[in-house]
This record gives C-alpha cells, sequence and structure tokens, in this order.
C-alpha cells in the first residue's frame, strides 16, 4: 500500500471539489443555517418571548409523553430551560447526519462519477496506483471532509447556543455525552455510509448531477429520525446512538465489500 | 535488438464483441512505431491492453520484458500514455495537474514540482503555469497531456493522436520532440494515428490492423515490397528511339509492359508539347531497385540521353490504401 499516491488521490480530489460552486453554496449555507442560525433564533426565542406567546399546552402535552427517565433531566428546570435544553439536546441531532450524508454524497458523486463524466478517470489508471489505492484516496476525499465539516458545525453550533443560553442557565447546557458519541461515532458511520452509497450509484449512472440526485434520496430516513424526534416517537439519546452505529457499521462493512469488488479499472474503463 | 514490446495471439473479447483477435506485434527498443487503422479497429484496446489496464481474454503482451497483465503496476510505472479519452484536470492549474501525476509516478513532491517546472517552460506553458487548464486552448491543453505523459521520463510512450488539434506549427514541435525522445534519449515510442504523412515522415516501423487483426507490418520499404512484387522505375529522356525502346524492354521485368507517362496523361495535358515531353518519360517495371544502375548503363550503351531517373516509392498513404482495399488479407495468410 503507497500512502503517498493515497494521499496525492485525496488532495487531489479535494483541491478539485473546492474549486466547484455546487459544492461550496450546499456546504457552507445548509451548515451554516441548521447550526448557527436556527438555533441561535430558537434559542432566543425560548429565552426571551413572554412566556404566554408561547404554546406551552403542547410543550406540556410532549413532556409528560416522555419517558420517566427523561422526565428525571428536567426536574428542577423552569419551562423555558427545558424548552431550550429539550431543542438544543434532542431536536436538533437528526440535522448533523443530514449534513455528512450531504457532503460526503457531494463529493463521491463529483469524484467517481463526475471524473468519469470529465473524462479524467482513465488519466488515473494509467498510473502506477492500484486500483484500492485508487479507491481509498477518493473514498478519503469524502469521508474526511463530510466529517470535518460535521464537526467545525458542531463547534459552532455548541458557540452559537452556549452563547445565546448562558444568561438563562448560569452554565454552558452544551456539549454533552450523547452529542460527543454522536460526532464521534455516529457522524463516520452515516459519512461512511453515504459515500459508499453514492460510489455505488456513481458506477451505474452518467453523470455527477444523476449520481447526486440518487444519493439525495439518502436524506429522507434522517428526516424519519427528524420527525420521529419531534413527535416524541422515540430520542437520540446515548444508548440509540450507539446501536444505530452499530447497525450502520456492519452495513458500511457490506458496502466497502461490494464496492471494492465493483471499483476495476477494467469494469470502470469499459463503462466509459 | 531487444524489444521493448511483444504480443503473442494478443486477444480482448468483451461481453459481446471480439476486439482484438490474436494480434503478434514486435517493437524494436528505441524505435517509433505507428499502429495505423479505422476506428473501431482495436487501436486503442491495444493500448489499454499494453499498459495493464484491461487484462487480456488470450494470448500475452510484455512490455519492457514485463507481463502488462501480471506486472501491470511496474509496468505503467515506466511508461507514459496520452491519449484523447484521459483528459487534463480542467479546474486546476496547468502546474498542479502536472505535479500530481508526478507524485502518482512516485516522484517526490520537491522533484515533481522542479521537473513540472522544465516542462511547461519547454512546452511554452510557463507564463499560463498558474492558471485553471480550462481556460487553455486545445492546443495547449495536448501539449500540458504531453508534457503530463513524460513527467516521469518514461521509457516508453503512447501517444494515441499527439498532433490533432495543433496547429501546423505545434505539431512540428512535438513530431521533433518524439523524434529527439527516440533518437537521443533511447525511448520507444508508439503512435496511435490516422495521419499517415506524419506516420510515414516519423515512423520506423508501421503496423495497420483492422476488425482486431493486423493485416501487416514492417518498415515501409518491408511493406511496399510485400504489397508490390516488383519495383518501378521512371526515366525521363531526352528522346526514346527505337534503340532505346529496345534496350528497355529487353532489360524490363517480364510480363509487364513499359508505359510512356503521355499514355497516361495524354488526356489530362493540356498541350502537343506536354504531352510531347511526357513521351520521353518511361515508367519501367523491374524486378528489384537494384536493377536500376545496370538499366542506366542500358540505355546509355544504346545512345540514350537521360535526363532524370526516378524509383518509383509508394507512400504510407498508398499502402495502407492497399491494406485497407483487401491486399491486408492475402498478407496475412502468408
Amino acid at each position: 500500500m503507497n500512502w503517498q499516491s493515497i494521499r496525492v488521490v485525496m488532495i487531489k480530489d479535494i483541491k478539485e471539489i473546492g474549486k466547484n460552486l455546487q459544492f461550496w453554496l450546499p456546504t457552507v449555507l445548509v451548515p451554516l443555517i441548521m447550526a448557527v442560525v436556527l438555533p441561535v433564533v430558537v434559542s432566543l426565542i425560548f429565552s426571551r418571548a413572554p412566556l404566554n406567546s408561547l404554546n406551552t399546552g403542547s410543550w406540556n402535552a410532549m413532556f409528560k409523553r416522555m419517558p420517566e427517565a427523561l422526565q428525571n433531566v428536567f426536574a428542577g428546570m423552569t419551562q423555558r430551560q427545558a424548552m431550550v435544553f429539550i431543542f438544543a439536546n434532542y431536536l436538533f441531532k437528526p440535522f448533523f447526519l443530514i449534513i455528512p450524508v450531504m457532503v460526503a454524497s457531494i463529493i463521491a458523486a463529483n469524484s467517481f462519477a463526475g471524473e468519469r463524466e470529465r473524462k479524467t478517470i482513465e488519466s488515473l489508471f494509467y498510473t502506477p496506483v492500484s486500483d484500492l489505492e485508487l479507491l481509498m484516496g477518493k473514498v478519503l476525499a469524502a469521508f474526511v471532509p463530510s466529517v470535518a465539516v460535521s464537526w467545525l458545525a458542531f463547534a459552532a453550533f455548541v458557540a452559537a447556543v452556549d452563547a445565546t443560553s448562558f444568561p438563562l442557565f448560569g452554565r454552558l447546557i452544551l456539549p454533552t455525552v450523547p452529542w460527543v458519541l454522536l460526532l464521534a461515532l455516529l457522524v463516520p458511520a452515516v459519512s461512511f455510509l453515504s459515500l459508499a452509497i453514492t460510489v455505488l450509484i456513481s458506477a451505474r449512472v452518467r453523470g455527477f448531477q444523476e449520481a447526486q440526485q440518487i444519493a439525495g434520496a439518502l436524506v429522507v430516513p434522517i428526516l424519519f429520525l427528524v420527525f420521529g424526534q419531534v413527535i416524541g416517537l422515540f430520542i437520540l439519546d446515548a444508548g440509540a446512538i450507539l446501536a444505530i452505529t452499530v447497525v450502520l457499521a456492519v452495513l458500511d462493512y457490506l458496502l466497502v465489500k461490494i464496492g471494492a469488488q465493483t471499483f476495476s479499472r477494467e469494469r470502470v474503463i469499459t463503462q466509459l | 535488438m531487444g524489444y521493448a514490446i511483444e504480443t503473442d495471439g494478443l486477444a480482448k473479447t468483451f461481453a459481446k464483441a471480439e476486439a482484438l483477435k490474436g494480434i503478434d506485434v514486435r517493437i524494436p527498443a528505441g524505435t517509433i512505431f505507428g499502429f495505423l487503422g479505422p476506428n473501431g479497429a482495436g487501436k486503442t484496446t491495444t493500448v489499454r491492453l499494453l499498459t495493464g489496464v484491461l487484462k487480456p481474454s488470450g494470448g500475452q503482451a510484455r512490455v519492457l520484458g514485463l507481463d502488462a497483465a501480471a506486472d501491470s503496476t511496474e509496468v505503467r510505472r515506466r511508461i507514459g500514455v496520452l491519449t484523447e479519452t484521459a483528459g487534463n484536470y480542467e479546474r486546476l492549474a496547468a502546474r498542479d495537474n502536472l505535479v500530481i501525476f508526478g507524485q502518482l509516478y512516485g516522484l517526490k513532491k520537491v522533484a515533481a514540482v522542479e521537473r513540472a517546472g522544465e516542462l511547461l517552460k519547454f512546452f511554452g506553458l510557463e507564463e499560463r503555469a498558474m492558471e485553471r487548464v480550462e481556460t487553455f486552448s486545445t492546443g495547449m491543453k495536448k501539449r500540458l497531456l504531453l508534457a503530463r505523459a513524460l513527467i516521469h521520463e518514461p521509457e516508453v510512450l503512447f501517444l494515441d493522436e499527439p498532433t490533432s488539434g495543433l496547429d501546423p506549427e505545434a505539431a512540428h514541435h512535438v513530431l521533433e520532440l518524439i523524434k529527439g525522445l527516440c533518437v537521443e534519449r533511447r525511448r520507444t515510442v508508439f503512435i496511435c494515428t490516422h495521419n499517415l504523412d506524419e506516420a510515414q515522415r516519423l515512423c520506423d516501423t508501421v503496423a495497420v490492423i483492422d476488425a482486431g487483426r493486423v493485416l501487416a507490418q514492417g518498415t515501409l520499404k518491408e511493406l511496399e515490397e510485400k504489397l508490390w512484387s516488383r519495383a518501378e522505375v521512371v526515366v525521363e529522356l531526352e528522346e526514346v528511339n527505337a534503340r532505346v525502346a529496345g534496350a528497355v524492354s529487353n532489360f524490363a521485368a517480364e510480363g509487364r509492359g513499359i508505359e510512356t507517362a503521355a499514355g497516361r496523361e495524354a488526356g489530362g495535358s493540356e498541350g502537343v508539347a506536354a504531352a510531347a515531353a511526357a513521351a520521353n518519360i518511361l515508367r519501367i517495371p523491374l524486378r528489384s531497385h537494384e536493377q536500376i544502375p545496370d538499366l542506366v548503363a542500358e540505355i546509355v550503351r544504346a545512345g540514350g540521353r537521360i535526363r532524370a531517373v526516378q524509383p518509383v516509392k509508394h507512400s504510407l498513404e498508398e499502402i495502407y490504401m492497399k491494406l485497407m482495399g483487401g491486399g491486408g488479407d492475402e498478407l496475412a495468410k502468408h
């Protein structure tokens, strides 16, 4: 295994995607809205707005539906504090899974389907880089930025929430253990899943746009998590995060095995 | 002389189509080889097999003594490739393109940067080195591809249509470079081209391929001898009298008549003078060009006064057309 080759392929792909506006717009705007704008607005509303202007009835109903263990978390909190705590710790978690899915799939679509479309992938095939090194370089080119953008967004989110909620709590409410688990385990697992699926899609479609559109469907299962959280169907606590991570890790492993078999010079070049 | 490239019954079948039907090619090291044939003949498939990008369905290819399929990584380390289907990274700067490929061929970054600088200068791209390739003209992109193929100083160079899209001056520059690589640095060059004039000027040996089979290969002279069993010479005399005509017909190869140029061209010539002049030009069939000195001596002995003697040579284009017209089938049987 030649690490220089893997690193060069990775940096090349990242440099290339970095020159593409189609990458920067969603990669900057979506995290900015999800991790900074929305939390600041919600946090300010919950901590400053007059209580009678908020629909406190439905909040009360939601508290009552919560499991007992969770109700204990809120024991001793004022209603405002509880509301800010809920959004900061539960409602926003699934958004942080949308970011890696999106970033990983845009880069992977560009790097696999896009390179085929732009007729550059054959250039790499004539170099002494092996199929596995090429695949690893390209996978890392999607994986590393995807995790990095998610972590940066989370850092911004923590800063935004803590800054706006500190006057209400008198302490920093983020980060918490489940959040750290989500960022450390689930975000990498989701990034990997997203890029592995995009690689498989890329092998079967004509171009970058098509690959990206199909890969966009990956967001759907995450939206279920969003709604599931909102309606109180389940919560993304430490246990749920670990369980989902294990399931995804198994899926990732299987997809990598399939992906590694699919990605060979001979196979890709005969599809050109 | 060692061969840089040799294939034995090299064959490739894709899902439905038989792209190569067992080709045998020998290319001596340090020579320029032209691979000629129509679109879809199997040229690109051959290059992909020789570079180890595809695995053969049958037969074997050896490049620099290595098995192109089994030792493909090592083969690719020592060859450079330029093809129309393997483009530049257009969003990246010209220099980045070269440095990245230098590193992929195993150069350290510093060495890759240095080598990229030399090549950019050589190919006249120095001033645009930091600009994105998408802003370049077709000719500049081609020169960059060529620079990329040379970044690691390969021992064998595969070039697919190296001068297409270039203006005559740039094309000349590239051809001179290819010649230089071959003569001064003993590199082997494998060129796929449709440009027969270029191939004739450049290549030491050529092979003509059609429908997955090599119809003929060799030097131009060898192909000519195979395709035209007899040589011809054109002799221009001051006057063709009976003695000279007799001497020439005794000498000429049996079974073939002597033509005067007038016989061919009278219909197209515009004046009596032109026809008369053409009547003094004889096209004489011989067993081989080696007979020419004796023929000249014979004509002089018969009192003929010679103005010019020109052995008839067939161009690569004529050779190619004859092979494509069916001459190749007969050759392939031998």
